[in-house]
């Protein structure tokens, strides 16, 4: 698993829910292909900041507040914020569906309560999840990162829950020769 | 110490005597059911490198697919969509497809599938539905679905439990969704954020299993991973209408000296009917406070509120008036049954004199992808949210109010007090 994040914050408010991060519209007509990335991409966000996917530099940190992407169990809203260029996600809380199809596709998601308090759009960051520590280099501000699961590790590891999966099936040949 | 429905279904099935809130533990799943992202659920194993898809199913007598959200099709993207679906019902051997003629995914599972005392998930967010049934059930993504699919188990977090101790009766104007309204409004759509609810007192059993439905279908607009009731006769009842055989199961009931997170009561006899304002669930107002507000289209139907007690009440407040002139009036049974079992009642024939348009049962309202707004206007829905473009394009807003709500607003043009 990545352990040390360097970037450029972008930040949002409480309660973006997932119709905001990946429109039902642009996700009803695609096959979970490429092309259904993009489309997904260019329409992220747009009822709140419109064109956002050609800001975000790659390496960037998404920040959050308050119960980030509640709604849907659409997986198209977690997979677009890494194809955006986003490294990791941190927020004041995160919605269950959210927290859980992040892992699983083997992308950080961390809550931190009140980080939204300390972090503007545009700090430059530093997380270290060996420390877990987030430093906010524009401020100069420290503060302390409650550990993912032993489980949310395992599985990010693992590049997500289908790498997981397999290292599961490999066991199990393994255990019948 | 005792414990709550969902710590002791999560530690039956995870063959333990005993869990904790906070403990993660691997629990064997009793039912999964799919929509279309079926289809996903299958991409995400060849995506992340299993170029046959999944390597088996767990247990083809547990799994369930339906096609619900695009039935039928819209586009031709998903038709194709569809034909991919059914060659990969055949591909897996899956013995329970409903194709033609589903309902709400929900709606089709409570009627059909989903059993009391059972840990089951769905490839939907709201599938906490289920939980009106005693069914300790929830919405996941479909990479995790692929694994539980493939394995029958799945990593769960114990969560802590929220008990909503209920009592006192709905009055004329109001239903379940203005309890839920009232919760956001008073402690946030964080409330339940990575909890369960368990809901329980004389209110709750007073209440018919389809009004326990829209509370446990809203659950999850409360951040909640489950939304429990008990098991009753009532539960018992409807299990009882359906068809064919029906596999043994086994009711959880809480432990008497359950340890709660937090508890809350609530005298369902005070609440007033409310409203959630654009674009969010905890975005609550009065009716007075947005009384006037035209209204350019009126809706009744989903998981949440599309059930027969919910087309009769539209029909109690339209009997005798017309839709307004200004205003499209949809209404969407959540199900063939319930859409005939109206048609048995003469609903279906008032409504359509009435001016509202009928539309078949599936998801499509909910979610944007018929009734499709324009631009600036303003809809009223008993639907499950009114997130910012789900219903419409740029400059619109949406409503959330019971059915009862809805249909005055259609009968006025305008949001109305009653």
């Amino acid at each position: 698993m990545k352990t040390t994040f360097h970037g450029k914050a972008y930040k949002f408010g409480d309660n973006i829910d997932t119709d905001v991060i990946a429109p039902a519209m642009t996700i009803s007509f695609g096959h979970a292909d490429k092309a259904e990335q993009q489309d997904v991409m260019i329409h992220a966000f747009e009822s709140v900041r419109p064109d956002f996917y050609k800001e975000v530099q790659p390496g960037s940190i998404l920040i959050a507040g308050r119960n980030f992407g509640f709604g849907s169990h659409r997986e198209q809203a977690t997979t677009v914020i890494r194809d955006m260029g986003f490294d990791i996600l941190i927020a004041d809380s995160v919605a269950r569906l959210y927290q859980r199809n992040s892992i699983a596709i083997g992308f950080p998601v961390l809550e931190v309560p009140n980080i939204s308090d300390v972090v503007s759009e545009g700090d430059i960051l530093d997380v270290d999840l060996e420390k877990w520590v987030l430093t906010n280099c524009t401020t100069g501000k420290t503060i302390d990162i409650e550990p993912l699961s032993e489980m949310a590790i395992r599985i990010i590891s693992a590049g997500g829950i289908i790498g997981y999966m397999r290292q599961k099936l490999e066991g199990e040949n393994v255990c019948r020769v | 110490m005792g414990m709550t429905i969902a710590e002791k279904v999560l530690a039956r099935n995870s063959g333990l005597d005993i869990v904790h809130p906070g403990q993660y533990v691997d629990a064997k799943i009793d039912r999964i059911i799919a929509d279309e992202e079926f289809y996903r659920i299958h991409a995400a194993a060849v995506n992340g490198g299993m170029t046959d898809g999944l390597p088996r199913i767990w247990d083809l007598d547990r799994v369930h697919v339906v096609i619900d959200h695009f039935e039928p099709p819209l586009n031709e993207t998903q038709a194709v969509r569809q034909q991919m679906i059914r060659k990969l019902i055949d591909k897996y051997g899956i013995k329970y497809f409903k194709d033609m003629s589903c309902s709400v995914i929900h709606q089709h599972s409570v009627e059909n599938w989903a059993l009391p005392g059972e840990l089951s998930l769905g490839s939907d967010s709201h599938s906490c539905a289920w939980g009106a049934l005693n069914c300790v059930s929830s919405g996941m993504g479909e990479h995790e679905l692929a694994y539980a699919m493939t394995f029958g188990e799945l990593w769960f977090r114990v969560p802590q439990t929220i008990k909503i101790f209920l009592k006192g009766d709905f009055g004329k104007w109001t239903d379940p969704k203005d309890l839920m309204f009232y919760l956001a409004k008073k402690y946030s759509v964080s409330l339940g954020l990575y909890k369960s609810l368990e809901f329980c007192g004389p209110g709750a059993s007073a209440m018919s299993v389809s009004q326990r439905l829209t509370c446990s279908v809203h659950a999850v607009e409360l951040g909640a991973k489950f939304g429990l009731f008990e098991f009753d006769d009532k539960t018992a009842e409807f299990i009882e209408c359906r068809q064919g055989a029906i596999p043994e199961y086994t009711p959880v009931s809480p432990d008497d000296d359950a340890m709660y997170e937090s508890e809350i009561e609530v005298d369902l006899g005070t609440l007033k009917p409310l409203i959630a304002c654009p674009h969010n669930f905890e975005n609550i107002a009065g009716l007075d406070d947005v009384k006037g507000t035209p209204i350019h289209q009126a809706q009744v139907g989903s998981c949440a509120n599309g059930r027969l007690e919910d087309l009769r009440a539209v029909w109690e407040v339209l009997k005798g008036h017309h839709v307004h002139r200004r205003t499209r009036f949809l209404v969407q049974p959540a199900s063939w049954n319930v859409y005939k079992a109206a048609m048995h009642e003469g609903i279906i024939d008032g409504l359509l004199d009435s001016g509202v348009q009928v539309l078949s049962p599936g998801c499509h309202l909910c979610l944007g992808m018929q009734g499709r707004l324009g631009e600036n206007e303003n809809a009223i829905t008993s639907t499950t949210r009114n997130h910012n473009g789900r219903l419409g394009g740029k400059n619109c807003k949406v409503y959330i109010a019971n059915p009862k709500i809805v249909a005055a607003a259609a009968i006025a043009g305008e949001i109305t007090e009653v």
